[in-house]
């Protein structure tokens, strides 16, 4: 399949326990929108979106599955071919917690040998201003770490409502996918900049601050 | 729990009885999955035992009469659909008795597949008859099978049911001049009074008119008549279920509240009756317990009737619809229904179908909300409202003929477009061409980005200023066949697919499993080796060092040799200087020791001497010292004074 944007393809599958607000995540990143009450997914839903890293542009391809372990068999037709997985838990709900490491065996087990994977925990503005005390936060940064250490994840905690860490997700994992899986780096870096030439490019690829992502 | 449970356990105990025809394959899926299998399918299981078997041991099947009788009425066609498969190969054929009743419309003793073609040309397939008829025949059947109790119980809530109908003809019926649409009250009534009786007197008028959306009016009554849900026993059922609790219920409410659907449903204050009828379902059938998805399903009921017989109409569609197959563990029924609406569309619209194939867009990416769903998941209430009408007469086959359709509407369109434009479209943008030229005109050409109807609370059937065509739209896909005998097909084919897939899992976890033992054989070799490879190379090690250390000892060895050599020639020399030299005699010893005694002697007598002298030279000295003081003395002061 070969599309006539020059940018990078990359197909993105989000896995998860329900509710845990992996639709909303999206909607975040494509559309900069929240809603307060968003339906549950039924089967999938498949959208798209693209990013500047760098010099790159990614066109991410994403589907976004059902939470609802019922739908479970549904999913290895959407993580089968995906060169990037974001694996997302509520860090108020333990029990997604468990789902995201079965997740990421899963992945692990039948996924693309070279996928990349981001482990995501979700709805930190419910935990921001809370006091020792007196927290909803039920998974601590350091068992998210913990476990994206020994998969070998990306790790994030993010908001889908107030839009906290949610470009950095995408643009961490656009800075790991590697170069090879593109259409092919001259073409892309030909026909990028319009034809200009870009002196201020950064060979590095370094990733840029959230705010700069043209998302 | 009551009878309407006991139906459930009663296929688990079928299922056991019958171990020696499940595979090899099955039984290591059995442990899940058996569990779930609908109450149906385990009958069809005897079925197909009872095909091979004797047919005298039928008689043992006696305490089950609904297997009885299916086993019966079924028996032409599935020898049919048996007959292109190995017998036992696998397990039985899911029961697709809504189709196998359309195939005896014609004759009841079809031999073969040729046969049941020719058949399939004796009915109008422009019209959805048969459908009709084969759903009512079904529906008739299965309810001539239950026991007395539970007969009696539905006639008396269909009772109900009439009366309640005759209730609103009497009021509303009376005003039908003021309606912008008229309801035919003395055909309702026939159907209301008779249904089956319609069925065979009028079938193409009763098709019509269904076609034409059941009246807003009393669409629940019609439902509930058809489909025989009311059951006085269930009703009971369910007011002891609402009272007890779910593990579902967290999950149920939270979906409640992010179901925009849901808001319809408040607006009515149908919020509570909702969840419970749900919870209830879920504490009902344990095995399917509570499926995102159902939800959507029962907003259209509960907004056409109470509570109550929202549960027994949900409960019908799921065993009798078989709707429950959808939302069970495994979602074959989904499964299936894929791929027969594959199938129906690939031959209405090759060229479509190829395109999204080769677009790589699988139906399961879009079409599962619409099975699931019964299209309630992202269309307008009074669209969904009138496939609802359709499916629950002419059962959920049906739901094709409304997928099909929209595809085959929508063709050119789908052929323009390319693989995330192409999903996109068949998301959300499908039922635009149905939208109604007023409103078409009316909001540009940006059309259908508000949809009113989705807030609507009964739809507005019959109504002249809809925003959707939907007499077009029905009309349309009632045109679409869907063939009982090519789906009975599509069926064997689907299992003979699914259930190679499914050895293929079983084959690719077993391969899987030999895999991470051999890994872990391997991983265990690889501590082995890397501890022989470390031993080599400390031995490696060692050698090298003697032999660094060799040439240094072979010299010494030489060095130590020649010593060897030397002392052994010193002692030679010693031994033989000995031999020279007279052994030493005790004379001689004697002369030296008389020698120094008087060497002895003599010096003792010079030591004498020189003391006696120098005794001499002392007093000697003292006398000069005397002299010396005296003449110092004088000296002195004379040179001072
Ligand atoms: N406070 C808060 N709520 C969130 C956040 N993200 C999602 N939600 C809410 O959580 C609920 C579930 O969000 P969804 O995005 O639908 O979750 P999902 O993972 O897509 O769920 P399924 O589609 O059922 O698998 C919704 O009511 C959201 O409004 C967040 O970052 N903070
Ligand atoms: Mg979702």
């Amino acid at each position: 399949m070969s599309f006539p944007n020059p940018a990078t393809s990359v197909k993105l599958v989000l896995l998860g326990e329900a509710a845990v607000g992996k639709s909303s995540l999206v909607l975040r990143f494509v559309s900069n929108d929240f809603q307060e009450n968003k339906e549950p997914t039924i089967g999938a839903a498949f959208l798209t979106q693209k990013c500047t890293i760098g010099e790159r542009t990614i066109k991410y391809e994403i589907w976004d599955t059902a939470g609802q372990e019922r739908f479970a068999s549904l999913a290895p037709m959407y993580y089968r071919n995906a060169q990037a997985a974001i694996v997302v838990y509520d860090i108020t709900k333990p029990a997604s917690f468990i789902k995201a490491r079965h997740w990421v065996k899963e992945l692990h087990e039948q996924a693309s040998k070279d996928i990349t994977i981001a482990l995501v925990g979700n709805k930190y503005d419910l935990v921001e201003d809370d006091t020792e005390e007196e927290s909803l936060r039920k998974v601590s940064v350091e068992e998210g770490k913990g476990l994206a250490e020994e998969e070998g994840l990306l790790f994030f905690e993010t908001s889908a409502k107030t839009s906290y860490n949610v470009n950095d997700v995408f643009i961490g994992i656009g800075s790991k996918i590697p170069e090879a899986a593109s259409a092919g780096p001259n073409q892309i870096h030909q026909t990028n900049n319009d034809g200009r030439i870009d002196l201020t490019s950064d060979p590095n690829n370094r990733p840029r601050a959230a705010g700069d992502c043209a998302c | 729990m009551s009878t309407s449970n006991d139906e459930f356990e009663d296929a688990n105990s079928h299922n056991q009885a019958i171990p020696e025809t499940v595979t090899e394959n099955d039984k290591s899926d059995n442990s899940q999955n058996q569990t779930s299998d609908n109450n149906e399918e385990s009958n069809n299981q005897d079925e197909s035992l009872q095909q091979e078997s004797d047919p005298s041991q039928s008689h043992k099947q006696e305490d089950d009469p609904s297997s009885q009788q299916k086993h019966e009425d079924d028996k032409p066609p599935e020898e049919v659909v048996e007959d292109t498969s190995p017998p036992l190969s696998g397990p039985p054929l899911p029961d697709r008795s809504a189709i196998k009743d359309a195939l005896k419309l014609g004759s009841n003793n079809k031999e073969n597949v040729e046969g049941l073609d020719l058949m399939s040309s004796t009915y109008d397939k422009q019209s959805s008859n048969y459908l009709l008829e084969s759903k009512f025949n079904q529906i008739d059947r299965s309810f001539s099978a239950k026991d007395s109790k539970y007969k009696e119980s539905v006639n008396s809530g269909t009772d109900n049911i009439k009366k309640t109908f005759n209730d609103i003809k009497n009021t509303v019926g009376g005003f039908s001049d003021m309606f912008e649409y008229k309801i035919d009250w003395d055909f309702w009534t026939q159907i209301v009074n008779d249904y089956g009786a319609v069925i065979h007197n009028d079938s193409n008028k009763l098709n019509d008119l269904i076609s034409s959306g059941i009246p807003k009016e009393f669409r629940g009554i019609i439902w509930q008549l058809v489909s025989k849900s009311k059951n006085f026993q269930l009703e009971e059922f369910y007011i002891s279920l609402k009272a007890e609790a779910s593990i579902h219920e967290k999950s149920i409410k939270r979906d409640l509240s992010r179901t925009s659907f849901f808001t319809n449903v408040e607006a009515v204050n149908k919020g509570e009756e909702l969840f419970n009828v749900i919870k209830a379902y879920s504490l009902y059938d344990p095995d399917v317990g509570y499926t995102q998805g159902m939800i959507f399903i029962a907003v259209p009921l509960i907004m056409n009737m109470n509570d109550a017989e929202c549960f027994c109409l949900l409960v019908t569609l799921m065993k009798e619809y078989r709707l429950r197959d959808l939302f069970c563990p495994e979602m074959k029924g989904l499964h299936l229904l894929l791929y027969e609406f594959d199938r129906v569309l690939e031959n209405y619209s090759p060229l479509l179908y190829n395109h999204l194939v080769k677009q790589g867009i699988k139906s399961s990416m879009y079409a599962t909300q619409w099975f699931l769903t019964f299209f309630a998941y992202k269309f307008p209430l009074d669209i969904v409202l009138r496939i609802y009408d359709i499916i629950i007469t002419q059962g959920i086959e049906s739901i094709l003929k409304f997928a099909v359709n929209l595809m085959i509407k929508n063709e050119a369109n789908l052929l323009a477009l390319k693989f995330d434009k192409l999903l996109e479209f068949l998301k959300d943008k499908l039922f635009n061409v149905y939208i109604n030229d007023d409103f078409i005109n009316f909001n540009g050409d940006s059309y259908a980005l508000k949809s009113p109807t989705r807030n609507s609370l009964t739809g507005a059937a019959n109504s002249g200023t809809c925003y959707y065509k939907l007499e077009e739209l029905v009309h349309d896909a009632m045109k679409i066949n869907v063939d009982p005998i090519e789906l009975g097909k599509y069926a064997n084919e689907f299992e003979h697919i699914y259930e190679g897939e499914k050895s293929k899992t079983d084959d690719i976890n077993k391969i899987r499993i030999e895999n991470g033992e051999l890994r872990h054989k391997i991983k265990q070799l690889e501590t082995n080796y890397a501890n022989l490879n470390r031993d080599h190379v400390g031995i490696v090690q060692k050698m090298v060092d003697l032999k660094v250390t060799l040439p240094e000892i072979l010299n010494d060895n030489d060095d130590l040799n020649n010593e060897i050599e030397q002392l052994r020639t010193d002692i030679e020399e010693l031994e033989s200087k000995i031999a020279e030299t007279p052994p030493s005699s005790a004379n001689d010893i004697e002369n030296n020791i008389q020698e120094l005694l008087a060497t002895n002697a003599q010096e003792t007598e010079r030591f004498a001497n020189l003391e006696d002298e120098f005794n001499t030279l002392v007093a000697e000295e003292a006398a000069l010292d005397k002299e010396l003081k005296t003449h110092a003395n004088s000296k002195w002061f004379g040179r001072w004074g």
